[in-house]
């Protein structure tokens, strides 16, 4: 039995991905004059735009782009038809060491899988013998079906592991298995966690009291090999690119403001600081960009960031969250939505089209080709949830 | 309407044209029809920025844009030939299952009547909900209902039959 609305979501998805206006339309309307049918002009010059920039995506992209990826990235089925949502407990957000003793204040809720469309919980996902439920971060792979997870021993709480879970076309995930490894507390807790497009490499961020790093770890064996640099604030998103060899993150600058820079993974070495450069393009107006993450095809990076016009006394007043898309080959960042202010997870599906960000309790989908949004809450699995957790989900 | 409404004009404009030129071409039956198509909704939103861009204004431009394929729709259809660049787009064979299926379902999407696309392309493109897509089209709910269970048939029966065995 053919799944025809989907299908036929996907196939016009299909024909319209890369459609790019032409860029005088404004001025036209303004003119207010019919405009004479020109045939093909239009078409050829949206084609033009588009090829344009896939040329001139290339130089910017080029330098540190490595090699191939050892293996291919996995593909998306269509449009996303589950999310998996999981919660983090809120703790005093006192420097370390004092996260390695951090106890959620309240008890630790289930990571679920939820239909991706209405927020309605399908399944509740199993964690590994000795792992407790508490301090979920959850990424996803292109395919909609593979997903980590992270979770901290039960006893004592000093350390997390990772686990994968694969669902099946009903969105009923496996048995969980557990990447080799545990990653102690010491060096701060997962801030967010990334998995590469071919589902073999995890990355995570994680900030201590006088260093913060990022880590890449073999899915198969557990290697693991991370980038630190000497410094305090945060890291608090992560993103692969396509090519499987760059990672794009969030992090705080001494003055605290969040920034996004791109982790070169071949450059040898261990020194985060040389092995990263900032994303080019965001400007003094385009301030605390928290979450970040690539478009499939790697020319952009959605990102959601609080928007400050020039000029601004009384910021708290006219401050605003955006979703931005972040073009890689030049240009200025577009706003494709506006957000609440403060801290939030972005999930972009493989396709490209779908946007998940957390905010709160609350899960928004936004659709970036008809910028329609819908938000739900998903229900609660095992035991209550408490206001002040904050929600992960991937798709 | 100068500087402030000028500028926030040209600033949906640059945000949201690609992606209203998309909801255009779902609905038209060309590439350059979705581009006049936008190109009017763009003019009329212009006149009328001042007052609507005191909320969001994307779902008035959406349903100009509807309105306007829809009624351009019937304007074409007295027009005695239409100017193509390439060979109409039709349904093939292709090495992929789900390829030639899409393939159908989109041509097949472009035969239906406007209206019925339309209801279609709102409710399992864009997700909209039937109370939606009825206030977009500026319809009842039922409709909607009848008009996308007439459509869903149609596609159903193209993917049973798909487009190239047709006629043969």
């Amino acid at each position: 039995m053919v799944d025809i609305e989907n299908q036929l979501s996907a196939a016009i998805d299909d024909r319209v991905a890369g459609l790019v206006a032409a860029t005088d339309l404004a001025e036209r309307a303004r003119r207010g004059g019919r405009r004479r049918r020109r045939a093909h002009s239009l078409a050829v010059a949206a084609g033009a735009v588009i090829a344009i920039g896939a040329v001139a995506a290339i130089p910017m992209l080029t330098p540190s782009t490595p090699a191939a990826p050892a293996s291919r990235p996995l593909r998306p089925t269509g449009p996303p038809r589950f999310v998996v949502a999981a919660t983090t407990p809120v703790v005093n957000e006192a420097p370390a060491p004092s996260w390695t003793s951090a106890q959620p204040l309240h008890p630790a809720v289930r990571p679920v899988v939820l239909d991706a469309l209405t927020g309605r919980v399908l399944h509740p996902i199993s964690v590994p013998p000795g792992l407790s439920w508490s301090w979920s971060l959850v990424a996803a792979a292109p395919d909609d079906r593979t997903f980590v997870l992270s979770a901290r021993t039960a006893a004592p709480q000093t350390s997390f592991s990772f686990y994968r879970v694969h669902l099946d076309e009903d969105g009923r995930p496996s048995a969980p298995t557990l990447i080799p490894g545990s990653v102690s507390t010491r060096l701060g807790v997962p801030r967010s966690i990334a998995l590469s497009p071919d589902a073999t490499q995890l990355a995570y961020s994680s900030d201590a009291a006088d260093s913060r790093q990022i880590t890449i770890i073999d899915v198969a064996t557990g290697r693991r090999h991370a980038w630190s640099e000497p410094r305090n604030g945060l890291l608090w998103s992560a993103s692969w690119a396509p090519d499987g060899h760059r990672l794009a993150f969030t992090s705080e600058g001494q003055n605290g403001v969040m920034t996004v820079r791109i982790l070169d993974t071949t450059r040898p070495g261990s020194d985060l600081t040389a092995a990263s450069s900032p994303v080019p393009g965001l400007s003094s107006v385009h301030t605390n960009v928290w979450s970040v993450t690539y478009c499939p095809d790697g020319t952009c990076m959605i990102a959601n960031g609080v928007y400050l016009p020039t000029g601004s006394v009384a910021a708290v007043q006219v401050a605003y969250g955006q979703i931005l898309r972040i073009p890689l080959a030049g240009g200025s960042p577009v706003e494709l939505a506006r957000s609440g202010l403060g801290r939030m997870h972005l999930s972009l599906d493989g396709t490209g089209r779908y946007l998940i960000y957390t905010q709160g309790q609350s899960i928004t989908r936004l659709d970036l080709n008809t910028g329609q949004t819908r938000k739900f809450t998903p229900a609660p699995s095992g035991t209550p949830r408490a206001k002040t957790d904050a929600l992960y989900a991937a798709w | 309407m100068r500087d402030e409404g000028e500028r926030s004009f040209d600033e949906f404009v640059e945000a949201r044209a690609s992606a209203l030129l998309r909801v255009a071409y779902a609905l038209c039956e060309s590439m350059h029809d979705a581009e006049d198509v936008l190109q009017v909704a763009l003019e009329k939103t212009y006149h009328h920025w001042k007052r609507i861009s005191r909320d969001d204004p994307e779902p008035y431009v959406r349903r100009i844009v509807v309105n306007t394929a829809i009624s351009g729709h019937r304007r074409r259809r007295s027009r005695p030939e239409v100017q193509v660049a390439a060979v109409p787009e039709v349904a093939v064979r292709s090495e992929s299952d789900t390829t030639d299926l899409r393939n159908a379902l989109f041509a097949e999407l472009r035969r239906l009547p406007p209206r019925q696309r339309a209801v279609l392309v709102l409710r399992f493109w864009m997700d909209l909900s039937e109370t939606e897509t009825a206030q977009a089209l500026g319809c009842s709910v039922g409709s909607v209902k009848s008009q996308a269970s007439r459509g869903l048939a149609r596609l159903r029966a193209a993917v049973a039959e798909p487009a190239w065995t047709r006629g043969n």
